[in-house]
């Protein structure tokens, strides 16, 4: 299948994007989701696909004693290089920011 | 780290089970999730992304389940986004795979009878198209099938249905005359169609096979009423202002009746034989499309407008001195009410009657000096009395908490009534 023919979630386009901003920086979950307004039930399925696919690294966190880790994500050189091919294929950014309005810490 | 809240315990516990009932590949992001859950400030909107993590660790135990054999790890290398397409397609056959399965389910008389029965509360609210009692067109078709078998009770089913005053009585004739044990049909026919030519003939004759029957009295006080009937302003039809010969007769029959039969039960038998022998699945051929209500409408208003007269003669008698003329008079009208105590739907046309019979009574028999007599009639009256107070604060819960006799609840009527609304803005809009 070529990729005129791949059919992109706006929503796997707004995860995409924000990844794509800082390639190199890990990211938590509910971060994700206040950044693209997504919520969990529609924003973990789409960091799963990325994840298995190999467009994503996961890690493990531990941030404070007695606190349960958490998970982190970033691009892969592969999720990169998806992302890039996407650029140039719109010639314009993936998706339009959407800040969230939830309240919280990242 | 957030507060240890009721709301964020009840949103940890929704995520824990969610991971546990999820397959082995999706736990580490079942517990991803839980560890985000400590991050979050908010109570509820803990409690919502707990429930949309337990959502999608759901589905996927759904679908590990429903195919135990899929290696959910082994999904092909490459882009991910031919999967997302490939999801898509199956979606839309699963999809259409249920909505299949679902029309399935007309096949099956049973689930079309239930599905009938379903929309029949809304008939009301909604008021459109043909009824949903007596469907007329299939009514047509079944009577054309009878008449080819010359069965007689086919017809006599049909013709208690049809709207149609020509056929209904055509097939109530020819069925008595196939069958004359069916004469009762006449019955029904009569007081639904009473206006029909040749009503007081066929009237007179179930009189005489069915003695003792107030209701053919009845019928024919209600065809005599519409004779002489007076159009007032807005078209109503009022009753006229002196009684007719006819009427007076007849109702003097009823009164001295000695039983009331609605032919009700033989109705509900005719309806099962000949249900059986054609096979009827739509249970609107079947049910009762008056609610139980099978006697004349004009029933309730002749009988207390004869019992009033029949009072005040007795009144009349007792300003002469006939204490006993007056009693046979007031115990008349008692009799008659009495007669529908077993027919809890016609009931409550006499309770106004039945309180004032019975303390015309006392009030004689106080005047004779018969304080025995006098006691029992004021004990009736006043048992007569609390059963009418209690018919009016059941008919008025009733009218507070149903918005229609289908039983259509008042929130119910309002947010069909909103749906519709909202449907009739849209198209407005675009």
């Amino acid at each position: 299948m070529t990729m005129k023919s791949i059919r992109l979630s706006p929503q796997t386009l707004q995860v995409l994007d924000r990844f794509s901003q800082q390639p190199t920086r890990w990211r938590y979950g509910y971060e994700l989701s206040r950044e693209t307004g997504l919520k969990s039930g529609t924003l973990y399925p789409i960091l799963m696909r990325l994840a298995k696919h190999e467009l994503l690294e996961t890690r493990w966190e531990q941030t404070e004693e007695g606190v349960p880790p958490r998970h982190t994500y970033r691009l892969t050189a592969k999720g990169v290089e998806l992302v890039q091919s996407e650029r140039v294929r719109a010639r314009k950014p993936l998706a339009t920011h959407k800040p969230a309005t939830a309240g919280g810490r990242a | 780290m957030t507060p240890d809240t009721l709301l964020h315990r009840l949103a940890a516990f929704v995520l824990r089970s969610g991971i546990r009932l999820a397959p082995a590949e999706a736990r580490e992001w079942g517990n991803a999730m839980l560890g985000e859950l400590q991050h979050i400030e908010g109570n509820w909107a803990a409690v919502a992304w707990a429930l949309g993590g337990a959502g999608v660790l759901a589905k996927h135990a759904l679908v590990a389940l429903l195919l135990p054999g899929r290696n959910r790890q082994s999904a092909p290398m490459g882009n991910p986004l031919v999967r997302e397409a490939k999801m898509h397609k199956a979606s839309v056959i699963t999809g259409g795979a249920c909505l299949a399965a679902v029309l399935l389910f007309f096949l099956a008389p049973v689930f079309r009878q239930g599905f009938r029965v379903s929309l029949a509360q809304w008939q009301s609210v909604i008021n459109v198209g043909e009824s949903l009692f007596y469907p007329q067109k299939g009514l047509e078709s079944l009577a054309r099938r009878v008449e080819k078998r010359h069965d007689a009770e086919g017809m006599a089913f049909v013709a208690a249905r049809l709207n149609n005053r020509d056929e209904s009585v055509r097939l109530a004739n020819e069925a008595v005359r196939l069958d004359p044990k069916l004469i009762w049909i006449w019955g029904v026919v009569g007081w639904h169609f009473s206006g029909a030519s040749g009503v007081p003939a066929r009237i007179k004759k179930l009189e005489q096979s069915d003695p003792g029957n107030a209701l053919p009295c009845l019928i024919l006080a209600q065809r005599a009423d519409m004779e002489h009937s007076v159009v007032a302003g807005g078209g109503n039809t009022l009753p006229p202002a002196s009684p007719s010969a006819a009427w007076l007769e007849a109702m003097a029959g009823a009164f001295s009746s000695t039983r009331i039969d609605d032919y009700t039960g033989r109705l509900r038998a005719l309806a099962r034989t000949v249900a059986r022998r054609y096979g009827l699945n739509d249970p609107y051929f079947v049910v009762e499309m008056w609610n139980g209500f099978y006697l004349p409408g004009q029933m309730g208003l002749d009988s207390t407008r004869y019992a009033m007269l029949i009072i005040k003669s007795g009144e009349a008698l007792e300003a002469r001195g006939d204490t006993k003329g007056a009693i046979e008079k007031y115990l008349q009208v008692a009799h008659f009410v009495r007669m529908f105590e077993s027919h809890d739907t016609y009931q409550p046309f006499f309770d106004a009657l039945m309180p004032v019979a019975y303390r015309r009574l006392a009030a004689v028999y106080t005047k004779m000096g018969n304080g025995p007599q006098s006691a029992y009639f004021a004990g009736l009256a006043r048992t007569a009395e609390h059963k009418m107070e209690q018919h009016l604060l059941q008919w008025r819960s009733e009218m507070e908490n149903q918005g229609s006799i289908f039983g259509i609840t008042a929130w119910n009527q309002w947010s069909w009534k909103l749906q519709t609304l909202r449907c009739w803005r849209r198209s407005a809009c675009c």
